[in-house]
């Protein structure tokens, strides 16, 4: 008994001296930047109020720096500030695709300490990894007694009749989710087979509405204006809270992450730099997936999550997920972008 | 006299060019230097970045539009763009329409009640107006929403409930909602200064009401009313707000598809041409809606 | 009055009906906003499923207290330069005896007409280049532009009917052309350039498309604000905002009324006495 105790406390011990190290090297190498500024530019939504919470105030107040906050421009509005000689935003949350593409022209690469990273998604030296997100198929389990198993299912209207709702984004699943549905095996999903995904989409456009911000989405399903929804996991669990009939399948579930990167021609390299190098540390990173269940850019423990979270968290279904390819869509995202808009335009 | 419309949409009839010719002064420089800093600020703000925009479409091309016209005959020879340059015709035609045949019983109505009625009846107008194109899009929002109160009193009723939210209808009342003062306002103005004593005279030759109603009174209104028309076409053709947010990326208009190109393809040139189209479609219903006015002034004026 | 014959009277029940339809078609639509600023969830569900006050304090933040007082400098700012500049503009559209006139009365009215998309699109990549985006100088010459024509349209109508012998028997009578505009001409003109001048303040306090243009992350005003948080959030301090504004109108049009029927029987109360 009193082994046990003793060896436990002294394992307490150890732990906390280690996290204490291991934060208090964070918070060492965090450089004073009172009197500046930068912007930050995130996707909007739960997700950037809850980094504004779990990064941003910190970052803040241990720096005394001031964080100014926008909605990230996509690439291309990105571009066009670019060349305008404009560009607003410091520290850019965009997908990590187009920070694989784009490292060296569009984005400042950056010199930090990329040791706390996952190797595996470390894939580029301007972005830091964050945000491991999924396209999860949402659904009204009151409506259905068998429960979807795949997102492919978001097209089955026969076993899963109803109103489906999706964004006519370019890279929101729907695209996976259509060459499922089409009976293509997960595994040769990459490279896309384009003409064969959009004429499914084609196909079912009558059954599925589309709005373009997730945020009414989320609130659709939840209240029932919508019986199904592919959308990120995280907007899934913000449903599932207001009205836990909202459940999730995570089958084959489209899953990629983002990058913070620096856009070339930002103002404040400086201090975004320094942010870069806070957010590619295992603490923070664990801070944003504790209050919001995206999953971590970082090697290290696991986040402690609620119960709800887990079953809405990605790295819970490791088995099941669909990790999106990067390089395809890094290089097909323009073109993905025209093919969509032209066949939703109709 | 000459009212409010006259000058909002063109020159009066013989004023400012023919009229003013008989009285020979010599020229003073006072008023017309004072238009100076108006053609300044506008030659800056709106007319130097308007034109460079729609120059665009002869000067940036994303592939596979290289050069030249590329930009619209990419816009023109495409069936999807087609289709959606005819929605949005159709919706703005709609809407005007619609919008004429529910303004002018208003505006009527205006012109023949008492003077405490007709306070209120421009208050509830203004009261509308004041709260914004956004808010008030916000309201339908909520109203049209499947589970929301338009369909709770339908489903009461024992009808089905109807997905009004994505649209062309929703969009189409979320503008009647919005450009309804834009036509009451001048229409009230032109019908007030019909004479109703022609009405009366009418009426007195032996003529039923609504026969001198008919007969008489219609056809002075009517230059009023297609003039309000075509300006809520005008109008509705330019609605960004309105579709984006009662409508759908499917149910797309001209000005949705022009910000998609320009914002997430950064296709400025495709974007210029369309905006060249859609100019001249709004350029050529302003000089329609100017010669109505005109010829109405010719021979309806009464006062 | 004409003798009431039957189809007269049908008809003018008809009109009634139709105008109470259409006026409650403008008003009750507006009235569902205000169970929404309740609501204690982030949904625009209605009737919302739990209810607060909460929304209203919420008001009291930063963020919607920095968009307000944006929207509100911004707005004056416009609303001074439109009438100043609107009523030059009147005066050189209505006296001017050059034939050009015509086209600045149409490049004036043309912002109006002109789809808006077309106009912030253009603007913004000028802006961006000259960095006017997300300052007070973009936002006030742009919005300006925009209002113009509230002023113009109803100054210039007045000075039209204007009975110019006004201005020449002053002017005999040996006051110069300052004084002679500021007794004679402005006090004429007054009622017009004050509701210009006050639609030109609304249309730049309530302006949507051009702002989400020229908006910068330190520069957002009232409208973006609502716009960002009904579509990117769902968030019901928007329906606060809403009915804040709904009350503040109606409150303004009942006092005026009141003093509209003030000023009515003192106006006829010395007439009765006589």
């Amino acid at each position: 008994m009193t082994s046990r105790k003793a060896s436990f406390a002294a394992g307490l011990v150890v732990t906390a001296s280690l996290a204490g190290i291991v934060s208090g090297a964070a918070a060492q190498s965090l450089p004073d930047l009172s009197g500046q500024s930068f912007v930050f530019a995130g996707f909007g939504g739960d997700l950037q109020s809850n980094q504004d919470i779990a990064w941003l105030q910190p970052f803040a107040e241990a720096t005394g720096v001031t964080v100014l906050q926008t909605d990230a421009p996509n690439s291309a509005a990105l571009a066009t500030q670019q060349e305008a000689g404009n560009v607003t935003v410091d520290v850019i949350q965009i997908e990590a695709s187009v920070v694989d593409a784009n490292c060296g022209d569009m984005f400042v690469e950056v010199e930090i300490d990329r040791s706390e990273l996952n190797s595996d998604l470390d894939t580029n030296a301007c972005g830091v990894p964050v945000v491991k997100f999924s396209f999860v198929l949402a659904y009204n389990a009151s409506l259905y007694d068998t429960a979807p198993t795949s997102i492919g299912d978001f097209f089955n209207t026969e076993e899963f009749p109803g109103v489906r709702v999706a964004t006519s984004f370019a890279n929101a699943g729907l695209i996976e989710a259509a060459l499922l549905a089409d009976g293509v095996a997960p595994s040769d999903i990459y490279p896309v087979d384009l003409d064969r995904a959009l004429a499914r989409i084609d196909a079912s456009q009558d059954a599925i509405e589309f709005r373009d911000s997730f945020a009414i989405i989320q609130d659709g399903i939840a209240s029932g204006e919508f019986d199904m929804a592919l959308i990120p996991n995280g907007r899934a669990l913000n449903a599932s809270l207001i009205n836990p009939d909202v459940q999730v399948t995570f089958g084959n579930a489209v899953t990629l992450f983002d990058n913070v990167a620096i856009p070339a021609g930002a103002e404040n390299i400086e201090a975004a730099t320094a942010f870069l190098q806070y957010t590619a540390t295992h603490s923070t990173q664990v801070a944003l997936a504790e209050r919001f269940p995206y999953g971590v850019g970082t090697v290290g423990p696991a986040p402690n999550l609620s119960e709800e979270a887990i079953s809405f968290f990605p790295d819970t279904y490791t088995d099941q997920l669909l990790v999106q390819d990067t390089d395809w869509w890094g290089e097909n995202i323009a073109e993905v972008r025209e093919r969509v808009n032209a066949l939703f335009a109709q | 006299m000459t009212r409010a419309t006259d000058i909002a949409i063109g020159p009066s009839a013989g004023e400012a060019v023919g009229g003013s010719r008989r009285q020979l002064r010599p020229w003073r420089p006072g008023t017309s230097v004072m238009v100076v800093p108006v053609l300044i600020l506008l030659g800056v703000v709106f007319v130097y970045p308007t034109s460079i925009f729609l120059l665009r479409a002869f000067t940036h091309f994303n592939p596979p539009q290289v050069a030249g016209l590329d930009n619209l005959v990419w816009f023109l020879g495409d069936e999807t763009n087609r289709i959606i340059l005819v929605r949005t015709f159709t919706v703005a035609s709609m809407c005007a329409v619609l919008t004429a045949i529910v303004a002018f019983p208003y505006a009527y109505c205006m012109t023949v009640i008492g003077p405490r009625g007709r306070t209120i009846m421009l208050g509830v107008l203004l009261l509308s107006m004041f709260l914004g194109i956004l808010l008030r899009n916000f309201a339908w929002v909520i109203l049209l929403q499947y589970q929301g109160p338009l369909n709770d009193i339908l489903d009461a009723i024992g009808l089905d409930r109807i997905r009004f939210l994505g649209t062309a209808p929703a969009v189409v009342m979320g503008m009647m909602h919005i450009l309804f003062p834009f036509m009451v306002l001048p229409l009230y103005s032109v019908l007030n200064g019909i004479d109703r004593r022609l009405v009366l005279a009418a009426q007195s030759m032996g003529a039923t009401p609504m026969r001198a109603f008919r007969q008489v009174y219609l056809p002075l209104a009517m230059p009023g009313i297609i003039a309000g028309a075509l300006l809520v076409f005008v109008l509705a053709l330019g609605f960004f707000i309105t579709p984006a947010l009662l409508g759908s990326p499917r149910q797309a208009l001209m000005s949705q598809l022009m910000f998609l190109q320009f914002d997430l393809q950064a296709a400025f040139g495709r974007a210029g041409a369309m905006a060249i189209v859609l100019l001249i479609i709004a350029m050529v219903f302003v000089i329609l809606s100017n010669i109505v006015q005109r010829r109405s002034r010719a021979y309806g004026d009464a006062s | 009055m004409d003798e009431e014959k039957p189809t007269s009277l049908f008809a003018r029940r008809l009109l009634v009906v139709t105008v109470t339809l259409t006026a409650l078609w403008l008003i009750l639509p507006l009235l569902v906003i205000v169970p929404i600023s309740f609501s204690g969830e982030n949904s625009f569900a209605f009737p919302p499923r739990t209810w607060t006050l909460q929304r209203y304090v919420d008001l009291a933040q930063p963020m919607w207290i920095g968009a307000l007082i944006n929207s509100l400098v911004i707005a004056s700012l416009v609303a001074v330069g439109a009438s100043f500049l609107g009523t030059l503009t009147s005066f050189a559209i209505t006296r001017s005896t050059s034939r050009l006139i015509v086209i600045v009365r149409a490049l004036v009215l043309a912002p109006q007409v002109v789809p808006i998309i077309i106009v912030g699109l253009g603007i913004y990549l000028v802006f961006l280049r000259l960095d006017l985006n997300g300052s007070y100088v973009g936002f006030v010459l742009a919005h300006t532009v925009l209002a113009l024509p509230f002023v113009v349209i109803p100054v210039a109508a007045t000075l039209q009917t204007f009975d110019r012998d006004l201005e020449r028997a002053s002017a005999s009578l040996g006051a110069g052309p300052i004084a002679t505009f500021i007794q004679v001409t402005f006090p004429i003109i007054r009622p017009a350039l004050l509701s210009g001048t006050f639609l030109a303040f609304l249309s730049s306090f309530d302006e949507l498309v051009l702002a989400l243009f020229l908006q910068s992350p330190s520069l957002v005003t009232l409208p973006v604000l609502l716009y960002r948080r009904m579509t990117d959030t769902i968030d019901p301090t928007v329906a606060a905002v809403a009915t804040i504004q709904l009350l503040f109108v109606t409150t303004c049009m009942i006092i005026a009324l009141f003093l509209q029927r003030r000023k009515d029987s003192n106006d006829q109360a010395p007439a009765a006495e006589t």
